[in-house]
């Protein structure tokens, strides 16, 4: 008989975010019922056990056993996985995430050694903004844009354009004050966080990705049981990468409609407009290239080897 | 151990702690951890202690707390306080309790430049309190209008009370502060009103101040310039689009210090003292907001929280009969606790319940305001009360209590008007188009 | 000592100026040039954390916490004195492993960097540690000099005036 445990899941998006409902929820009651209820999940969401930005610490302390990382929100910390967020490299989120999950698998270990990595997965997102569609990246010079992450950041900053600084629940407002002109979002988050009645006008493109890691306490792990150490890897998997990335990114993707049928102005992108926008933001993959270097991997197999596996899953864009 | 004993436990824990004179921060704090280390083991636990702090300490959103009070500590170094009092003495002094309506309306003033309860008060009890004594009002009565008076701080925006409701709930600050701004205006009304009826029932107490000519009143209203102008700036600037509250602060915090060294008034020794009293008044704060989110998480764990939420939700007596309780609950905490960690334990069981039972959450974050509005001037701890005594040490506890009675009261009728006609809260957020 | 402690707290609240001057100054830059300073998001913060963390420091060693008086109040001054003890130990309880804590998350930060100049994260958090550090210090000195029973310790009182909410 496994001894009964407890598996604290945090993170940082409300109780009832797609995000809960479609990866959060499912996956602790699949654990609870794979391991007989000898692992009985506890959720707490919306940072009830700590702020967004110190998650991954969380789950090395063991506050919690699993936690919800946003790798993006402590810049420079892991540089390798930013690779996932680079502008124009990904398409669907389903098999983006499948990629993104394998190719990252070889690296977590030495980027993100202090906990286990249970699975990784993206969403991705394009331009949101209040007066004009943004089609050529000349335009960015002089706005000021709200930034999904600091890669995005990075890129705005390359392209001419300031980053506006809020969170995610004051860019509404900053949106209509004006203290911000576009914001870099994925399309149903443009309607959950009421952002749709402030930017009319969206680029039709994959402009960023967002990535996002499970991440386990390793020693909660190694004490587990066999049969339950068994029922974490069967959880913590590929399979479930790709269907956490789905179930999510495609619910994100499926928001452009509601923004079609509301009359929205949503401008389709030319091959030859993409291409002008990636030799625009060619200097953020150089500086990526730089930076994972610096850990001492070889950073340039490394992209080609992302790019690679995108291709395989047909993930890439 | 069973979890709800755990909770019972830390809750006794941390009142025991405070009775002893431990920092009420560090009381929180210490429970906190010593409860998530008895739930999770001490390693987890520990590791809480040295994320909190520094997450808490470097929290953008959390800046506005020292930087508005920054704001009021160069507004008051650089006289702007007096010239609020002055204008009100100018245009009212002649009348009975005079002196009482110069102190409220320089409360009123003072509380739309800086974002604190118990700035608003520290500095009215050295502007107006020794003024109203030389003129014979009644002591206790004096410093209880300076107490309440400084409540005013945190509704007339900016206020860090709404604030951390914002940061707590996501409910939009800029909101709040339009929310704010009426139910402040009607507490000066309210508190008119009392020195009226005071001015009639009681004349001897409230006497007769000097009449000033009309030359006079203008001349100090061309003082006001720079108290209005900041005014005017800081909400102009977050509603117009200029920047953001978070920045308003430290943009509002740099225009008090350019007009202030513009009219010469602050040179670098005012400059340094107003420097030091918004670190001192800041870290006060801050080391408590540690506390309570360590404490916070403690509860977290012990599922307290969401128990406490559910149970709430569920009580038979109907939306405003929980919104009654939850009243009377805070009534009875911030008689006893300090408020500004009672918000902060609280507001996370007590919003979702009355965000489920169909209540507005910015009016809701108005009656937040209400509620540690008591809880400042309420025996036996009542944080102005205890600020003014340590500026005015003749005038004993009990007399400013006693002051301050009159003013619970016709704070208790705001509330119930509040509660019945939420427009006064929601309308000007509504009509700014927020 | 006194003289050095209010060095200290001088040296911490030019911090608090200079966040003011550098919110004020990235707001007037972006909103009239559409340029901002780099890392004024995270070095505002870094400057925040500084202050506070040494402005905690030297309130712990004045004594003058927010605390609740109304046991003390009523206390002879022996009566008072004790408590302040057991008070001053339990705060140098809590603020020693803290400041333990702070300084090892700070220097497992690895890596981490400012968002935009990539300046290693550690040198700001580094000194924001240091005020921790001496929080649990001055907290140790101010029980030290409560068991000597020196008059050199405050009790709060005056100091604290303006503390609050
Ligand atoms: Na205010
Ligand atoms: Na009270």
């Amino acid at each position: 008989q496994d001894k009964p445990t407890e598996l604290k899941l945090a993170h940082w998006v409300p109780a009832n975010h797609l995000l809960a409902q479609t990866g959060f929820i499912p996956w602790g009651k699949s654990i609870e019922q794979a391991s007989g209820g000898s692992i009985k999940v506890a959720i707490f969401p919306a940072q009830q056990l700590g702020k967004a930005p110190d998650h991954y610490d969380m789950a090395r302390d063991g506050i919690a056993q699993v936690t919800f990382v946003n790798p993006g929100y402590q810049a420079g910390r892991f540089p390798i996985i930013a690779a996932g967020e680079l502008p124009f490299l990904v398409d669907k989120p389903g098999p983006a995430s499948k990629a993104l999950d394998a190719w990252y698998r070889q690296y977590a270990e030495r980027e993100m050694k202090d906990v286990k990595v249970c699975l990784t997965h993206l969403h991705v997102g394009t331009f949101h903004a209040k007066d004009k569609a943004i089609t050529d990246p000349a335009q960015i010079k002089g706005m000021k844009i709200r930034p999904a992450n600091g890669t995005v950041g990075q890129m705005v900053n390359v392209l001419g354009g300031t980053s506006v600084q809020v969170s995610a629940p004051e860019a509404r407002d900053a949106l209509s004050k004006g203290v911000a002109d576009a914001i870099t979002f994925p399309w149903n988050s443009i309607s959950s966080f009421g952002i749709d009645k402030v930017t009319k006008f969206h680029t039709d493109m994959r402009l960023y990705a967002a990535v996002f890691v499970w991440a386990m306490n390793k020693d909660w792990y190694n004490g587990l049981s066999a049969n339950q150490k068994k029922v974490m890897d069967d959880h913590c998997n590929n399979e479930w990468a790709a269907k956490v990335g789905a179930a999510w990114g495609d619910a994100e993707d499926a928001g452009r409609e509601k923004l079609v049928a509301a009359g929205h102005t949503i401008v389709p992108m030319t091959s030859a407009q993409i291409e002008t926008w990636r030799q625009a933001v060619a200097p953020v993959y150089d500086r990526w290239v730089d930076t994972a270097a610096k850990t001492g991997v070889d950073a340039r197999k490394a992209l080609a080897d992302l790019r690679a596996e995108l291709q395989k899953t047909g993930g890439a864009y | 151990m069973d979890r709800d004993l755990v909770a019972l436990l830390g809750f006794v824990g941390m009142f025991v702690l405070m009775a002893l004179r431990v920092p009420i921060g560090v009381a929180m704090g210490i429970v906190g951890v010593l409860g998530f280390g008895v739930l999770t083991g001490m390693g987890p636990a520990l590791n809480l202690l040295g994320n909190v702090p520094l997450s808490v300490l470097t929290d953008y959103n959390l800046l506005v707390i020292p930087m508005f009070i920054l704001m009021g500590a160069f507004a008051s170094h650089s006289g702007m306080s007096r010239e609020l009092f002055d204008a009100g003495r100018a245009w009212f002094g002649h009348r009975r309790g005079g002196l009482a309506y110069a102190g409220i309306a320089a409360c009123g003033g003072f509380a739309a430049i800086n974002g604190s309860s118990v700035a608003t008060a520290a500095t009215m009890s050295q502007v107006a309190l020794p003024e109203m004594r030389r003129a014979g009002y009644e002591p206790g009565f004096s410093a209880g209008l300076i107490a309440a008076g400084g409540t005013l701080g945190i509704m007339i925006p900016p206020s860090t009370i709404l604030v951390l409701y914002g940061i707590m709930t996501e409910v939009d600050i800029a909101q709040l502060f339009a929310a704010g701004l009426l139910p402040g205006v009607l507490g000066v009304l309210f508190y008119v009103a009392l020195v009226q009826w005071i001015a009639i029932r009681h004349p001897q107490r409230v006497p007769l101040g000097e009449p000033h000519t009309w030359a006079e009143r203008f001349a100090t209203l061309k003082n006001l310039w720079a108290v209005l102008l900041l005014f005017l700036f800081v909400l102009g600037g977050i509603y117009g689009g200029l920047f953001t509250v978070q920045e308003a602060s430290g943009v509002g915090a740099t225009g008090t210090l350019l007009i202030g060294m513009a009219r010469g008034r602050l040179r670098w020794p005012q400059i340094r003292a107003s420097l030091v009293d918004a670190l001192r008044v800041s870290s006060g704060i801050m080391m408590i907001v540690v506390g309570a989110f360590l404490f916070g998480y403690f509860l977290t764990i012990t599922q307290f929280t969401q128990n406490a939420v559910d149970w709430l939700v569920n009580l038979p007596v109907g939306a405003y009969g929980v919104l009654a309780i939850v009243m009377v609950g805070y009534f009875i905490l911030g008689a006893v606790m300090d408020e500004l960690a009672m918000i902060l334990l609280t507001v996370p069981i007590v919003f979702p319940a009355m965000t489920q039972l169909g209540f507005d959450p910015v009016w809701f974050g108005v009656i937040v305001v209400m509620a540690v509005t008591f809880g400042m001037i309420c025996p036996p701890v009542g944080m102005n009360v205890f600020v003014i005594n340590s500026i005015a040490r003749d005038i004993p506890l009990t007399r400013i209590y006693a002051g301050t009675m009159p003013f619970i009261a016709v704070d208790l009728v705001r509330l119930v008007v509040l509660c019945a006609f939420p427009g006064i809260a929601l309308w000007l957020p509504r009509v700014l188009g927020l | 000592m006194k003289r050095l402690v209010a060095a200290t707290e001088t040296v911490a609240a030019v911090f608090l100026l200079l966040i003011a001057l550098l919110t004020a100054a990235n707001v007037t830059l972006r909103d009239l040039f559409a340029w901002q300073i780099p890392d004024w998001f995270d070095g505002t913060k870094l400057l925040m954390g500084i202050a506070l963390f040494w402005g905690i420091a030297v309130a712990t060693y004045h004594g003058s916490h927010i605390a609740v008086d109304i046991v003390w109040e009523h206390l002879q001054r022996r009566g008072q004195r004790v408590l302040d003890i057991v008070a001053g130990f339990i705060t140098l309880a809590f603020l020693a492993p803290m400041a333990w804590m702070v300084f090892s998350k700070v220097l497992a930060s690895g890596t981490q960097a400012t968002t935009d100049l990539r300046i290693p994260l550690m040198w700001f958090t580094a000194v924001a540690a240091c005020g921790a550090a001496a929080g649990a210090w001055l907290a140790l000195a101010r029980l030290w000099t409560l068991v000597r029973g020196d008059d050199e310790a405050d009790t709060g009182g005056e100091y604290g005036a303006t503390d609050g909410p």
